[in-house]
């Protein structure tokens, strides 16, 4: 399946606030914080297992300027952070597992 | 996306002017006399668990992540489980300050259910003897040990803290690799608060300077590895009024649980109204470091473990220097012609 069509939603283990356009998240288990950007907030906020990333993208390039490669990439890049430090995972009521290119 | 350093979230935290991190005092009655608390044991109205969720839902809204549960001891509330898992739907990262005496089969449903961030639990010493010549309750050692030990085995983030008195000094590295062998933290503090309670008098337990100067002679393992930290930066404002604030259990607002200069009460104003408009909040808010005149220019500075709470319990105004850090700083600086009550504990 491609990555962008997949669901994700965030750990449970990750309490998270936005402070303006900020957002912090802390890790419950390892106790590491974590800023995000606008962008990242926008993302993440949006990351409740119920939209495919793709749907999200679209909704935030509302917000932006952008081209949608551009959009994509970053937040691909972003995905690929939040899923190395654990910070979400992908709903396992997806049909397949999503594989990154 | 980027880890954050803790000094990048200082900043981003004053910046907007949050309580990120809240010591909820849920209650002050306590199952044990421990001779240097600061608490006025059992004394107040509680709030009820209406009254807190409206405070944690006000904490929540001002952007507060973490909020640590303590007393008294917490545990002693009957609504407790129910306090805690508020606080989990709430989504704050929730620390418990307990003696771990109480845990019982309801507390331990409710951490296999929901973990708390990190638990802090109070050994004395690493004898029975000695911790509940403290704690004033027999048994408690034990009953303490026990609870730590099915944390650490469930997996729960665990520290140890302890604080250091003319009873218990001589057991402190015994405590410490006792510590070790459960393969949790151990933080001991020298630091000994004034209490609420005027009628207790917790200072006259403290380490004597003889005793002190002694254990550096020696170049105690435990004095070297596990003293107050040092304070390198030699910065005089902490996070009190400006990133962290406490409640006690009847409502009265503070800028931390060590600096009991009263913001406001609950039970009249909103929280936030306090945070944001009180004067004191805003007074604490407006000091720098050049306002701590008799620290500022202290040659012991960078080794004092200063704490305005200190300064505040002695002289009821937090810019003053604390005798008893004054005191502390000195041994740790090596001040040999320093004598017994020349400053601090007689």
């Amino acid at each position: 399946m491609e990555f962008c069509e997949a669901y994700f939603k965030r750990n449970k283990e990750v309490v998270w606030r936005t402070l303006g356009d900020d957002c912090i998240l802390l890790h419950l288990e390892s106790g590491i914080y974590y800023t995000l950007n606008e962008e990242g907030r926008m993302l993440w906020e949006a990351l409740d297992g119920k939209n495919k990333l793709a749907e999200i993208q679209a909704k935030i390039m509302e917000q932006y300027e952008v081209d949608a490669g551009t959009m994509q990439k970053d937040l691909i890049e972003i995905m690929e952070d939040l899923i190395k430090e654990d910070l979400v995972e992908y709903d396992k009521n997806s049909f397949l597992e999503p594989k990154m290119s | 996306m980027k880890e954050a350093s803790l000094d990048h979230l200082s900043r981003i935290i004053q910046l907007k002017g949050i309580p990120f991190s809240v010591v909820f005092e849920i209650t002050d009655r306590c199952n044990l006399k421990c001779l240097h608390c600061y608490q006025e044991n059992g004394e107040k109205e509680e709030l009820s668990f209406h009254e807190i969720k409206v405070i944690l839902d006000d904490l929540e809204k001002l952007g507060t992540m973490k909020v640590t549960l303590t007393g008294g001891e917490p545990l002693l509330r009957e609504d407790f489980t129910e306090i805690f898992f508020y606080c989990s739907q709430k989504g704050f990262a929730t620390k418990l300050f307990t003696n771990a005496t109480l845990l019982n089969a309801e507390h331990k449903k409710a951490f296999l259910k929901k973990t708390p961030f990190a638990v802090e639990c109070s050994l004395y010493g690493a004898s029975a003897k000695t911790h509940e010549s403290i704690t004033g309750v027999a048994g408690s050692f034990e009953k303490t040990l026990a609870n730590i030990k099915w944390m650490v085995e469930k997996g729960i983030r665990v520290f140890v803290k302890s604080v250091v008195l003319c009873l218990n000094f001589h057991e402190m590295e015994g405590l410490d690799r006792l510590c070790h062998g459960l393969g949790v933290p151990f933080s001991p503090t020298l630091r000994v608060f004034p209490s609420c309670d005027p009628t207790r008098l917790p200072e006259r337990w403290r380490v004597k300077t003889k005793d002190l100067k002694a254990l550096r002679k020696m170049k105690s393992a435990f004095l070297k590895n596990h003293s107050d930290s040092d304070n390198p930066s030699g910065d005089l404002i902490c996070n009190a009024g400006r990133e962290a604030c406490c409640i006690n259990a009847e409502g009265k607002v503070y800028p931390c649980v060590a600096l009991r200069w009263e913001c406001g009460d609950v039970r009249k104003q909103s929280l936030p109204e306090i945070w944001v408009h009180s004067s004191v909040l805003q007074k604490i808010r407006s000091f720098h470091d050049k306002d701590f005149k008799g620290c500022f220019s202290c040659p012991w500075k960078k080794s004092c473990n200063f704490c305005p709470g200190m300064s505040f319990g002695e002289h009821g105004d937090m810019l003053l220097p604390s005798k008893e850090l004054c005191r502390l700083s000195a041994i740790r600086s090596g001040g040999d012609d320093l004598q017994e009550g020349s400053m601090g504990c007689e």
